[in-house]
C-alpha cells in the first residue's frame, strides 16, 4: 500500500540537481523540469539496461516532419544518461517503444516540503 | 514465376547509338570502355556470365531477344521478366550529365522497340541520369506513359544515398506513375560514385562482391527510411536487388537500436525504421547467400523482419552468380514459395505489371 514520503525542501529540487530517495527498497528520484517549473517523481534506473536514469538530462521533447523540420512540443522527456532513450515525465512511457516503461510517482508539495506517494 | 531482374547485354554499341542524335553518335563511338560508362576497376577473375547460354557473333550472351525469352522465360518458366540494364546502370555516374542524359534515353529506347515488342512477357526498366535532377524526372515523364516500364532502376554506387533531398523529386516522379523504384547493387567506386566502403577502395574483385556491393544497399536502405522518404512519398516502393540478404536482420535491428537512441536528430521517424521498411521496400533474392548447413537459422532470421512478404525472386541471368528458379525454389521453405516466386512481385508492381489473367 502506498505512502506519502516526505523527499526533500521543495527550495533543493532545482532544475539539474535531482533528490534521490530509496523507499521500500527503490531509489525515486525528484527532479524539477526547467521548462515549467513542476516537479515530478521517477523511479531512479532506466528499463533498458539499468542506468541511474536521474543523472539523465530533463528536456522539451523534439519532433519533427520530413525534410529537416524539427519542432519542440509540448511534451518533458527524461534521457538516459546511457544510451539517450527518452522516457516521458508525466506517464513514464518510452515513446519509441511501449514494451519499455519506467515508473512515476504523484508529487504534491507542502509546507515547503516534497512529497511523494509511492 | 516473376523474374524481376533479368540483365540483358549489349552486344554492340551501334544498337543503341541508332537511338542517338547523329550529331551526338561519333563522341560515344570514341569512348575508351563502352559508350562512355564508367568501367569496372575490379575484373571478375574467370567470367562474368554463365558459359552454357547460347552466345551471339560477339561472342555475348543475352543480347538477342528471343534467346532471352526462350532462356530466362520459357526454360525457367517465368510469366514476366523484368529486364534491367547491366553495364548502362552506370550512366548515372557519367561525369558528363549531357552525355548521360542522352544515353538514358537511349537505352530506354532500345527497351522500348528492341525489347518490348518481341515477347509480352518483357517488362522494362528506367534508367536515368540522375547527375541532374530535372532531366532525370524528365526521363521518367517521358517513359512512363510506356506501360511496359515497371520501375526506374538506380545503381547502388551513388554520389550520395537516395534518402538524400537531391533524389526525392526523382522518387517523386516515379511514384507518382506507380512506378517501382529499384536499386541494384554495383557501380561501387565508378564514375562519380564513392568508394565501396568506408575502408578504402578493395583490393580483389571478390572484396568488392562481397562487402562492396552490399554495403551500398546497406547505405540506401538506411538512408532513405532514415529521412523519412516514406513518410513523404507514401506510395513509394522500393526493390533492393543483389545487395545479399543474410545481413538485412542484424542491420536494421541496429538501425532500430540506433533510433531509440539517436531518435531527435531524425525526429519525423515516428515507427521503428524495420516497420516502415516491411511496408515499402521488397528485397530480391539473388544471390541468397549459402549458410554451411545452416539455412534454418537465415529462415528464422529472415521471418523476424517480415519474410517471406519482403522477398521477390530475382535469376540475375545471365551472370555468374545467378540463382536458378527452381534451385531457390527447393531451397526456400515449402510455404514462402508461392510468395517469393510470384505473389510478391505481383502484389508490388501492382497494376503496373498488367499480368496475364492467367498463369
Amino acid at each position: 500500500m502506498s505512502e506519502w514520503h516526505d523527499i526533500a525542501a521543495e527550495a533543493d529540487v532545482v532544475a539539474g540537481t535531482p533528490a534521490i530517495a530509496r523507499i521500500a527498497g527503490r531509489e525515486i528520484g525528484v527532479m524539477r523540469d526547467p521548462r515549467t517549473n513542476k516537479i515530478f517523481a521517477i523511479r531512479n534506473r532506466c528499463p533498458h539496461s539499468g542506468a541511474k536514469l536521474c543523472l539523465g538530462t530533463v528536456e522539451q521533447r523534439i519532433e519533427g516532419t520530413p525534410g529537416g523540420h524539427y519542432e519542440l512540443v509540448d511534451r518533458t522527456v527524461i534521457v538516459c544518461p546511457w544510451h539517450g532513450w527518452e522516457y516521458d515525465a508525466s506517464t513514464g512511457e518510452c515513446p519509441e517503444d511501449n514494451n519499455y516503461r519506467v515508473a512515476v510517482y504523484p508529487v504534491r508539495v507542502e509546507a515547503g516540503r516534497v512529497l511523494v506517494q509511492a | 514465376m516473376i523474374d524481376c531482374d533479368i540483365h540483358v547485354q549489349i552486344s554492340h554499341p551501334e544498337e543503341i547509338l541508332k537511338y542517338v542524335d547523329e550529331a551526338e553518335r561519333d563522341w560515344f563511338r570514341k569512348q575508351s570502355f563502352v559508350l562512355g560508362l564508367p568501367g569496372y576497376p575490379w575484373m571478375n577473375p574467370s567470367t562474368w556470365f554463365r558459359l552454357d547460354l547460347a552466345v551471339d557473333e560477339n561472342g555475348m550472351p543475352a543480347s538477342n531477344p528471343q534467346v532471352v525469352a526462350a532462356e530466362a522465360l520459357d526454360n525457367q518458366g517465368a510469366v514476366i521478366g523484368v529486364l534491367t540494364a547491366d553495364d548502362a546502370l552506370s550512366v548515372g555516374l557519367m561525369e558528363n550529365p549531357y552525355r548521360a542524359a542522352t544515353l538514358a534515353r537511349a537505352h530506354n529506347d532500345w527497351f522500348q522497340h528492341d525489347w518490348f515488342p518481341v515477347d509480352e512477357r518483357f517488362r522494362g526498366s528506367i534508367i536515368l541520369p540522375t547527375q541532374d535532377t530535372a532531366a532525370a524526372v524528365a526521363e521518367v515523364e517521358r517513359c512512363a506513359v510506356n506501360p511496359k516500364f515497371v520501375q526506374i532502376l538506380l545503381p547502388g554506387g551513388s554520389e550520395r544515398p537516395y534518402g538524400d533531398p537531391r533524389y526525392l523529386p526523382i522518387l517523386e516522379a516515379a511514384a507518382a506513375h506507380g512506378l517501382a523504384v529499384a536499386i541494384h547493387s554495383g557501380m561501387e567506386g565508378m564514375g562519380l560514385a564513392h568508394q565501396p566502403s568506408g575502408a578504402g577502395t578493395p583490393t580483389f574483385y571478390i572484396e568488392w562482391h562481397t562487402i562492396g556491393s552490399a554495403c551500398s544497399i546497406q547505405a540506401h536502405l538506411i538512408s532513405l527510411l532514415t529521412h523519412g522518404t516514406f513518410r513523404r512519398l507514401p506510395d513509394l516502393k522500393v526493390l533492393m536487388i543483389e545487395g545479399g540478404l543474410a545481413w538485412l536482420p542484424g542491420m536494421l535491428w541496429r538501425h532500430d537500436t540506433n533510433w531509440r537512441g539517436l531518435r531527435d536528430d531524425t525526429p519525423w521517424i515516428d515507427e521503428l525504421p524495420s516497420e516502415t521498411m516491411k511496408r515499402h521496400i521488397r528485397f530480391a533474392t539473388q544471390p541468397l547467400e549459402h549458410t554451411n548447413g545452416n539455412d534454418e537459422l537465415l529462415w528464422q532470421m529472415l521471418a523476424a523482419v517480415g519474410a517471406p512478404d519482403i522477398l521477390c525472386y530475382t535469376s540475375d541471368y545471365p551472370h555468374w552468380d545467378g540463382d536458378e528458379s527452381k534451385w531457390l525454389e527447393n531451397r526456400i521453405p515449402e510455404s514462402w514459395r508461392q510468395g517469393v516466386m510470384h505473389d510478391n512481385a505481383a502484389a508490388f508492381y501492382g497494376n503496373r505489371l498488367n499480368l496475364p489473367v492467367t498463369r
